[in-house]
């Protein structure tokens, strides 16, 4: 009895020692207090904090990817199959980086559009919204410069397709081309700066955003539904912490044991090393939360009257764009409001988004 | 800030209570000694069986949701790894990542088209079964720990169905 009654003594003097330094209890305390509301929107909550989760199984299999690789023209994609052959289960870390990417983008499109259908964007909600929107640019852009990465013929072949669609716009265009480029063409100059992008200059932004989104989700709290009675919610509410974490926690953990179990049995494969004079080969598609827009861009012609259809095209997407963004300031009508109108533009938009990646699959 | 308790005062000759909680637990123990002994009717105690019942309510309206949600999650997955699954194979139509029956039947005419392809998976045999072997670790891990984490909500869910932790019960 008395070891272990001595060593009771110790952890409860060193957990009085880290609670005088850190306050653990107080932040307990706070996060007790806090609480989440339980209606038949709640379930959307949990996407939030998912993308946290897949976002920090990207850092953590990111950074052992980045042990390996090495971003030049001639070890690029040597570097990769080295990871694939040689390192041991460098495979396995390399499947879960890709297949947590396509959970991650799958997520932040779902947690965007159950807003957006809710209508939880609503005043005083417009800056959580934005922050939100620009968090889905970036996992797209993440998603976009780690496709070159492997440095195959088809990343390649992709990312000068991908990379070539600015030039469409106008005015700002051709330099923003060359700006992704670092030149004229795709070279290795692209892939350094691709890397350089993908794992520096994206996380710190992604990180900054993500600070920023949660420290509003906090100050403004969860929406509640519309037309909810704000005293029956709040009996309602439970405590964020435990309650609500341990309610998160299961759900972290099943998608988790998922995405180890795909990451498995579905690793994703690797091209031979790109050459930057063949031609792109045929049927090359992007990855698929780009086919809709790259369908889109399909289905314009060459000219429309003395416009190019390339130009009409993604200038309607930079408006859909624009538009998605100041969304908050577009509907700003009270939040008891039901605005059907918005939520069947939504509807409308995911009917849309999955028959021209269906289309795109198909064609 | 030791509080009264009803049970026995279990403690240790040199005065450390045998059951101090560790400092990362949820619930205070200490807390828990004084509502458990208070008696059900009493003030801040469980009034009724009606509030028990709600409580319990709650938690199987609440699974219902967490149920919900993950086939809600789960539909998302299913769909993005089919699209992906597609899209991948769209991209590499010599090779996909995965290696059907038919793929195998004909490698030759594959190692003609794309010599350079490199299918990942398992190495060797033993990496192949230390795969399969950590897949059954993580899956039994996870249903232990979600069996866990369900008492769990039902307890932290009880505390705050008698309103354990709010300021007007200290």
């Amino acid at each position: 009895m008395k070891p272990i009654g001595s060593l009771k003594r110790i952890m409860a003097g060193l957990a009085a020692w880290m609670e005088e330094r850190l306050g653990i209890e107080a932040a307990r305390d706070f996060l007790r207090h806090k609480t989440v509301p339980q209606n038949r929107h709640t379930i959307w909550s949990y996407t939030g904090s998912l993308l946290l989760l897949f976002f920090s199984i990207q850092v953590v299999t990111g950074i052992i990817l980045a042990f390996y690789y090495r971003p030049t023209l001639e070890e690029a994609n040597k570097s990769i199959a080295r990871i694939m052959t040689e390192v041991p289960l460098g495979w396995v870390i390399r499947s879960v980086h890709f297949w947590s990417a396509t959970f991650m983008i799958a997520i932040v499109f779902v947690h965007l559009l159950s807003i957006w259908i809710i209508k939880s964007y609503r005043k005083p909600r417009e800056l959580t919204w934005m922050s939100g929107v620009f968090l889905l640019v970036f996992t797209l852009a993440f998603g976009f410069t780690g496709y070159l990465l492997p440095w195959d013929d088809l990343s390649l072949a992709a990312t000068k397709v991908g990379t070539d669609i600015p030039r469409s716009i106008p005015v700002v265009g051709a330099w923003m081309t060359k700006f992704l480029r670092g030149g004229e063409d795709v070279s290795g100059d692209t892939l350094t700066r691709f890397f350089s992008f993908h794992v520096s200059i994206l996380p710190l932004l992604v990180l900054a955003l993500i600070a920023f989104h949660v420290y509003l989700i906090q100050k403004l709290g969860m929406s509640l539904p519309v037309g909810a009675d704000e005293k029956e919610e709040a009996k309602r509410a439970i405590p964020f912490w435990p309650n609500f974490v341990f309610r998160e926690m299961i759900v972290w953990l099943i998608l988790f044991g998922v995405l180890v179990t795909i990451a498995v049995f579905w690793p994703p494969s690797l091209g031979k090393s790109a050459d930057l004079m063949a031609p792109a080969p045929e049927g090359i598609k992007p990855e698929w939360y780009f086919l809709f827009l790259f369908q889109t861009l399909k289905i314009f012609p060459a000219k429309i009257l003395f416009i190019s259809g390339d130009t009409v095209a993604v200038s309607l997407i930079l408006l859909g764009g624009i538009l998605f963004f100041f969304l908050p300031l577009l509907d700003n009508r009270p939040a008891g409001r039901k605005g059907k109108v918005i939520t069947w533009i939504a509807f409308a938009f995911i009917l849309y988004a999955v028959a021209m990646s269906v289309w795109s699959l198909l064609g | 800030m030791m509080k009264k308790s009803g049970l026995p005062n279990l403690r240790e000759p040199d005065g450390s209570c045998l059951g101090s909680p560790p400092p990362f637990l949820a619930v205070d123990l200490a807390d828990i000694d004084v509502r458990e002994s208070t008696p059900l009717n009493a003030p801040g105690g469980v009034s009724s069986r009606g509030a028990k019942r709600r409580g319990d309510l709650r938690l199987s309206d609440n699974i219902k949701k967490l149920i919900a949600a993950a086939l809600v999650i789960a539909a998302v997955i299913l769909w993005a790894a089919l699209l992906g699954g597609q899209s991948a194979e769209a991209m590499v139509p010599a090779l996909g990542a995965n290696q059907t029956a038919d793929q195998q039947e004909e490698p030759k005419v594959q190692a003609e088209a794309q010599p350079e392809k490199i299918v990942a998976g398992p190495q060797n045999i033993k990496e192949k079964t230390a795969t399969y072997v950590f897949l059954g670790w993580m899956w039994i891990s996870i249903g232990v720990l979600v069996y866990v984490l369900r008492l769990k909500i039902k307890e932290v869910d009880r505390l705050h169905a008698i309103k354990f932790f709010s300021p007007d019960r200290k």
